[in-house]
């Protein structure tokens, strides 16, 4: 197989042909590694990887797969090489979540979700670029500079699981694992034309997920297409006793994806989400697809979503900033060499160990918790968030599913989201509320629109409902793919 | 809404273990003035909620579980004493507290 004929398969189909031995682990882990040459000095994609590691590990699963009798009982990714977000624990390496704080901490254990992702045989060959501690939408807040749209140089990957997103469009990783607090999985897959799931919280452990928002962190797979994304859910899904929020789940059933059957499904577009930019066309495309296979498609109302970006933003910068007072330049991370007394050790390993990003955060944070904000900003938005659930449980009842963007538009030119935090914090108007909800959120690639880039479109469903928006998801593959004439 | 106080932001980021230049305060007390404000709309939401038990909101709603508490051999305390930044004897180091 040519290289090029390697880096064009999914991670499912890679492993197939590695177990029909059509290929080897080792070619293809030479084929990313050729494009990495290539392309990671313009890209940006990655914060460390190990080649010479990533092809003894190929060895070895090549080894595997020669000595066995039964192919089909061979660990599902046997032999793929994926890459994993920064802020997820890999023992041994370098774990610096993009942030200087933790420029130079080397992980003592490994994260569950990445353990389980190696036990199904996967080559973690690079840990990836991100906003810092997971804090933007860009990937341009990482203190080792940003990650470029694969497609488009001006352009950013989104964020903040950026470096991930870029990594697996551009053929440096056949899948990836990001982390999604308030869109941070489907945006960037938004906008790199990849398939995002935002797991159900809970469905995978936060074991070695460095934390941001305890609430809403939830890993997840960055993926080619709908079964690579459900393959690898399969995979790292679990309850973990090392996280009391874990629970167990029902697997996805893979071959049940390809008969989903859209006749009759009541499919729900909630008014506030509706957009006005190429969002919409794609939103639009995603709707006639539906429609036209026998699905009920309405509009409906659900005010509480006009404050989900409040509400979400009130939330997870109080926990973002409880969680990161644990960086105190002691136990471990940055510490500032000229601090002479405890208190300065404190206050300037913070200030020179966070970026700005963070610091707002946890101003923010620090804010909506202080005693004279508590209840109407922090107990408020607890509050807001409960109704926000029950909305959800409401439309539920009429609906199977819930429609809308991933996010405003195409991905933006690098430097843009910057200039106005509040309306890049307004841009998560799409993805928050199923991050708030603690619900399944798919965002699947919906065509090429503005200067040849891709953009998608989100799917909603009941916490557990990762069959339902996964077989809805593959239906708008599938049904694109037929446009396309492939 | 009244804008949100220099003093306030000053206080809050004392509280968090943060020293700001006068480049960065000016920078994030222009961005928090615009987004406290927004932020704060949600106070006037209607949230009365059906009964009183919905007031007793917690964001993990669903059941957590605990596991056995047993001992277990572990060698991981070099490792993580290893990431300290100063580290003497098995412990960590910080500076003088008590003259």
């Amino acid at each position: 197989m040519t290289n090029e004929a390697i880096l064009s398969l999914t991670a499912y189909e890679l492993a197939q042909a590695i177990r029909e031995k059509k290929v080897t682990s080792e070619e293809a882990v030479l084929a990313v590694f050729k494009n990495i040459d290539e392309n990671e000095s313009d890209l940006h994609a990655y914060l460390s990887f190990w080649k010479e590691e990533s092809l003894k590990q190929a060895q070895a699963c090549d080894a595997i797969v020669a000595g066995s009798t039964d192919p089909e009982g061979l660990p599902p990714f046997l032999g793929v090489p994926f890459a994993v977000k920064d802020n997820l624990l890999l023992s041994g390496r370098r774990s610096t979540c993009a942030s200087k704080m933790l420029e130079d901490f080397v992980a003592p254990y490994t994260a569950t979700c990445v353990e389980k992702l190696q036990a199904a045989g996967a080559i973690i060959i690079g840990k990836t670029n991100m906003d810092e501690f997971g804090m933007g939408a860009s990937t341009e807040h990482s203190y080792f500079g940003t990650t470029y749209h694969p497609m488009d140089k001006n352009r950013v990957p989104g964020g903040s699981s950026g470096g991930s997103a870029a990594a697996v469009a551009s053929g440096s990783a056949f899948g990836a694992l990001g982390t999604d607090t308030g869109g941070s999985i489907r945006q960037p897959a938004d906008y790199c034309g990849l398939v995002g799931l935002r797991p159900t919280y809970g469905t995978v452990s936060r074991h070695g997920l460095v934390a941001f928002s305890s609430s809403m962190d939830v890993a997840g797979p960055i993926a080619r297409d709908t079964r690579d994304a459900a393959a690898i859910l399969n995979v790292i899904s679990g309850a973990d006793e090392k996280d009391q929020t874990s629970v167990s789940s029902p697997k996805i059933d893979i071959s049940a994806m390809e008969n989903y059957e859209v006749a009759g499904k009541r499919i729900g577009i909630p008014k506030e989400l509706l957009g006005q930019g190429t969002q919409t066309e794609a939103l639009e495309k995603a709707r006639a697809y539906f429609a036209s296979n026998g699905a009920e498609i309405e509009e409906f109302d659900m005010p509480i979503l006009a404050h989900a970006v409040a509400i979400y933003y009130i939330l997870s910068s109080a926990e973002a900033s409880s969680n990161l007072s644990r960086y105190d330049g002691i136990r471990y991370g940055y510490r500032d060499p000229d601090a002479t007394d405890l208190s300065e050790l404190y206050t300037k390993t913070r200030s020179s160990g966070f970026g700005l990003e963070v610091k707002r955060r946890i101003l923010l944070g620090n804010y909506v918790l202080s005693s004279e904000h508590f209840n109407d900003c922090y107990r408020q938005a607890e509050r807001a968030r409960e109704k926000l659930k029950r909305s959800f449980e409401k439309a539920f009842e009429k609906y199977d599913l819930i429609l809308c963007p991933t996010a405003p538009g195409v991905a933006p030119e690098l430097g843009k989201i910057d200039q106005d935090p509040l309306a890049s914090y307004m841009a998560d108007l799409y993805t928050v509320p199923a991050s708030l909800a603690g619900i399944p959120a798919v965002s699947v690639p919906c065509g090429t629109f503005r200067e040849g880039l891709p953009c998608g479109v989100q799917l909603l469903a009941p916490r557990f409902g990762e069959q339902e928006i996964l077989g809805a998801a593959r239906f708008l593959e599938k049904q694109q793919r037929k446009g396309a004439g492939v | 809404m009244e804008r949100i106080r220099n003093e306030e932001l000053e206080r809050i980021a004392r509280l968090a273990g943060l020293s700001l230049s006068d480049e960065e305060k000016e920078l994030l007390f222009s961005d928090l003035s615009r987004i406290v404000p927004y932020m704060e709309r949600i106070a006037e939401l209607d949230l009365s909620l059906e009964n009183e038990d919905d007031a007793a909101v917690n964001s993990i709603s669903e059941e957590t579980f605990l596991r056995e508490d047993r001992a277990e051999t572990s060698d991981i305390s070099d490792k993580i004493l290893a990431q300290a930044p100063l580290s003497k004897d098995g412990l960590f180091t910080v500076p003088r507290t008590v003259e």
